[in-house]
């Protein structure tokens, strides 16, 4: 079911106004937590108001009490799930940027001075992850949130919700946590080699395999050839890592925005983030241009992440 | 064929918490049945639980429903019906085990739990007994435990979940009281169930048989207890009417069921009010001082012709009725239509008993007075003994047997005996039977089956239905002291009557005093016990402002109590640790020689102290800062890093 447009502009400037954003830990305080009964929560109801039918109509004293005893139990269920909330440091920290299509994943970081059980951290419907938190201790869960377009994605308002311990009612507060990530443009599958297509100049180097001189180690990334993991790293650490060579003689190539003949801007910076992947695999020297900006040939992953950024924040300024 | 077996995707600990659960609950029900059907109707738990046990699959659908069918089927051969109290509650139960075979997912496990609540409930019908109220609370603390493990990420069921399930029945405490005593009560049924069948009962049946009074007084159950308004009569005036025995078939006496002409009386003394409690006994009859009025007797209870104070429904539930009484009267025998009555209380069988016939006839030249008194002459001659171990009488004339050859009896062998003669005589005569007397227990009155009693009523002209205790001329004592003091074979009576079993009666009689006020605050809460209540604390209707001010206090009450405890729970252990802390940290600074002063606040403290100590400057600051944060930003996090610098602190 949807809810209609004034429905949901109403309930965003309220919810604005009730759960402030905040850029530090936020406390869920007693009025940001809402609870109503679930549907197990309503058939308990049913359920209880049966014993009181049939303690009326047996004239059974103890069977109102019962019946009143179970109704007792629904409110303190109501409470205890109230209580599960109240009080809950949740904070966030930084996320790994993405590229389109991948999840986003923020760490949230619950902290606690009692125990809490069963707690459901959601951001849409599309993400939901849960947790527990010892007493006086802290638990971090990575949050996925969908990173649908390129650019900036604002970690939206994050839900928490208990239906512990007894699923008759469903105790909910949001926090609104400043925190964003930077999602970088899909790269295009299959795209043709970037040796062909762009055109080598600067020196005009010859270009050859970058597998003599070993430079170092990167973070496995999905795609990286298997040959290249360095499985004696691999087995001490608890990632694996790709060996990354450097060339003095490989081949440089600049990457321009203008020579692609695409239709689409997003297509052409799907291209483009391919190319700059491919390239720093290969361990080649590359550079950027883009209408307003141009980044020289260079090579390493400060500058790879200085070109997808570029290519991320493309449009947002131009 | 699509496969019908269900995976059992369940997790083991909350499982068996549920079996648990379930077996607990039935249990009160399957009191009720027979061992094997009891068996069997555990047996999908013990089936359930073993599959959980060993990782097997559940039982194909077939096997399911061939198992619900069947207990199904055995309920139905058992009470011949599936709805009605007793079938269906035990319908009920069957099903709930059942159920439990293909429990298979947390849904289905919920609902289990549900129906498990309600089968909690139900339990009422069996008893409603102080017992079996802790015991249902111990089920709703065991289920209420079990469902907190379905909602658990890990799938286990520690014992804290059961300590939690203890805290939300302390909170669910006050609504359920207040609830209880605001809750408007109803004073009849909505629906009628189908008849149920009423189960065997001790207590007075509507035939009386040599030796149906001896069994009763072997039994020490309560019958009944007793309020009276005011002083009550003397002991020995305690005779408890019940039923009337008019017919007599040579051996057995029987309550005639034509109605007669009530008699017109002229009360003679003060009237009693009193209320009887009375335990469920499947009959009607209300058991009344002799004679009931209907004074201040409430509708839905009746006098008959026969004076029997009678309830339009029989008694299957503890019951309370408030009844009025006259100890003496006086009857008119004006009335032509009584003369019927009084011909049938004369009728014998046509045979048998010539002794003793032969004794009567000898009396019909006296006036009735002197026939009465004759024949109490006759068996108070002393040659008759009172005992429990009377022997059978067999024979074809078994008031002779009684009058002249063995001489012992007990109250129904006089009282039927006595009755014989006074026929034979000529006097309209007939049995009652009832209780004698009871015991006093403060304030109130407990008759016991073993009071069970049987005596005579003759007719006599100008007083008409006079009560006369056979029983009275052949053991005195009976009447005024109980049966243990007069009766022979009293070893054979129930412990606690002997006599020298004196602190273990006394201790009985305060246990007593318990259960009464429970029936009585507890149980007996209804319409009249509620508006009394309320009356006591100056309410007297509910949309009164007196009423509505109670309730709005006390629901204010309870929500300051709630604050109060959400208050005091809200991060004071850490707090406590902060401060905990922070003292261990002064202390070791008061061996350096320096104490905060009285207006020194904990950030000034820090900064004094850093100045003091330059080689602990960054520590002391980390402390004060981290002992701010935790104590008053509120920020529990903060308690570890408090504890490390804290720890670690080496003052010079």
């Amino acid at each position: 079911m949807k809810r209609p447009a004034w429905f949901e502009r109403r309930r965003q400037t309220w919810l604005t106004r009730r759960h402030p954003t905040s850029t530090d830990t936020t406390r869920l305080k007693h009025n940001q937590i809402y609870v109503l009964p679930t549907g197990f929560g309503f058939a308990f109801a049913v359920t209880a108001l049966l014993v009181l039918i049939g303690a009326i109509n047996y004239q059974l004293s103890l069977a109102y009490a019962f019946a009143f005893l179970m109704f007792g139990i629904g409110h303190a269920g109501l409470l205890q799930g109230f209580r599960n909330l109240l009080g809950l440091h949740v904070t966030v920290g930084q996320a790994e940027p993405v590229f389109t299509g991948e999840n986003a994943h923020f760490p949230i970081r619950l902290i606690s001075d009692k125990a809490r059980i069963s707690i459901y951290l959601s951001a849409g419907r599309d993400s939901v992850v849960a947790a527990n938190i010892q007493p006086r201790s802290s638990n971090e869960t990575w949050l996925p949130v969908p990173a649908i377009q390129r650019g900036w994605l604002v970690l939206p308002t994050v839900q928490l919700e208990s239906r512990y311990p007894t699923q008759l009612c469903r105790a909910w507060s949001y926090a609104r946590l400043a925190a964003r990530v930077l999602v970088y443009p899909q790269p295009e599958s299959n795209a043709p080699p970037y040796q062909l297509a762009s055109n080598s100049d600067e020196g005009g180097s010859v270009w050859r395999r970058g597998e003599d001189d070993f430079a170092g180690l990167r973070r496995y990334q999905p795609g990286d050839p298997i040959r290249r993991i360095a499985w004696k790293q691999a087995a001490r650490d608890e990632h694996l890592s790709i060996k990354q060579f450097d060339s003095p003689q490989s081949a440089a190539y600049r990457f321009d925005w203008h020579d692609l003949a695409l239709q689409s801007a997003e297509s052409r910076l799907s291209r483009l983030t391919a190319w700059v992947l491919a390239a720093d695999l290969a361990g080649d020297r590359y550079g950027l241009t883009l209408p307003g900006t141009t980044l020289p040939l260079d090579h390493g992953p400060a500058h790879r992440t200085a070109c997808l950024t570029a290519l991320a924040l493309f449009e947002a300024q131009a | 064929m699509r496969t019908t077996h269900r995976r059992d995707d369940l997790p083991r600990q909350p499982l068996y918490g549920l079996v648990a659960a379930l077996a607990l609950v039935l249990l009160p029900h399957l009191t009720q049945l027979a061992l094997w059907h009891a068996a069997l109707i555990l047996l999908p738990l013990a089936w359930r639980a073993w599959l959980a046990w060993r990782g097997k699959a559940l039982p194909p659908r077939w096997l399911r429903l061939v198992c619900a069918a069947g207990l199904m089927l055995i309920v139905f051969v058992q009470f011949r019906t599936l709805i009605g109290r007793d079938g269906g509650v035990v319908l009920l139960a069957s099903l709930v085990s059942a159920k439990l075979l293909e429990t298979a997912n947390r849904r289905d496990a919920r609902i289990l739990s549900l129906l498990a609540y309600f089968t909690t409930g139900a339990a009422f019908l069996v008893s409603q007994s102080f017992w079996m109220l802790a015991y249902t609370i111990v089920c709703t603390l065991v289920i209420t435990a079990q469902l907190h493990g379905w909602q658990r990420l890990d799938g286990k069921l520690p014992w804290t979940e059961y300590r939690r399930a203890g805290w939300m029945l302390l909170e669910a405490l006050p609504v359920a009281l207040l609830l209880f005593v605001i809750f408007p009560r109803l004073s009849g049924p909505l629906w009628q169930m189908p008849a149920d069948k009423p189960g065997a009962s001790s207590g007075l049946s509507d035939r009386m048989s040599p030796g149906s009074f001896t069994d009763l007084a072997l039994d020490d159950s309560v019958a009944f207890r007793v309020d009276f308004e005011g002083k009550p009569p003397s002991k020995s005036s305690l005779y408890w009417r019940g039923p009337v025995y008019e017919r007599f078939d040579g051996r057995n006496w029987e309550q005639a069921f034509g109605t007669t002409t009530t008699p017109t009386y002229e009360a003679i003394g003060p009237t009693y009010n009193y209320t009887v409690t009375l335990e469920p006994h499947n009959r009607s009859w209300l058991l009344g001082l002799d004679l009931p009025t209907p004074g201040k007797t409430l509708s839905g209870v009746r006098i008959t012709s026969r004076l029997q104070a009678v309830s339009e429904q029989v008694v299957t539930q503890r019951k309370r009725v408030t009844l009025s009484s006259v100890l003496t009267w006086k009857m008119a025998d004006d009335n032509p239509a009584l003369q019927q009555n009084l011909l049938q209380n004369q009728m014998l069988p046509r045979l048998g008993n010539p002794r003793a016939r032969a004794l009567a006839e000898g009396w019909r030249n006296l006036s009735p007075n002197a026939r009465l008194a004759a024949a109490l002459t006759f068996l108070g001659s002393g040659k008759f003994t009172y005992t429990l171990d009377a022997p059978l009488l067999l024979g074809p004339d078994p008031v002779d047997t009684l009058l002249f050859q063995t001489r012992e009896g007990f109250c129904e062998h006089y009282a039927s005996a006595f009755v014989y003669l006074m026929r034979a005589a000529g006097v309209p005569a007939r049995v009652v039977g009832g209780y004698l007397g009871g015991e006093f227990n403060d304030n109130y009155l407990i008759v016991r089956q073993t009071d069970a009693h049987a005596w005579a009523e003759v007719w006599l002209p100008g007083l008409g239905w006079q009560r006369v205790d056979p029983t009275a001329v052949v053991a005195p004592g009976r009447v005024t002291q109980g049966i243990a003091h007069s009766v022979r074979g009293a070893e054979r009576l129930p412990l606690l009557l002997q006599e020298n079993a004196a602190w273990l009666a006394a201790a009985r009689l305060r246990w007593d005093a318990v259960v009464y006020g429970w029936d009585r605050w507890v149980i007996g809460y209804d319409t009249q016990r509620q508006l009394q209540l309320f009356g006591q604390l100056g309410i007297d209707d509910f949309s009164s402002p007196r009423f509505i001010g109670w309730l709005s206090g006390t629901l204010l009450a309870l929500l300051l109590l709630y604050w109060a405890i959400l208050n005091a729970q809200r991060s004071r252990k850490t707090q406590d640790a902060a401060r905990q802390q922070w003292s261990r940290w002064l202390r070791m600074l008061a061996k350096q020689g320096l104490v905060p002063s009285a207006s020194e606040g904990p950030r000034d403290f820090a900064q004094r102290v850093a100045r003091h100590l330059p080689a602990n400057a960054l520590a002391a600051h980390a402390i004060g800062a981290a002992y701010i944060a935790t104590r008053y930003a509120d920020r529990p996090e903060a308690l570890a890093e408090l504890r490390r610098h804290v720890s670690a602190f080496r003052p010079g």
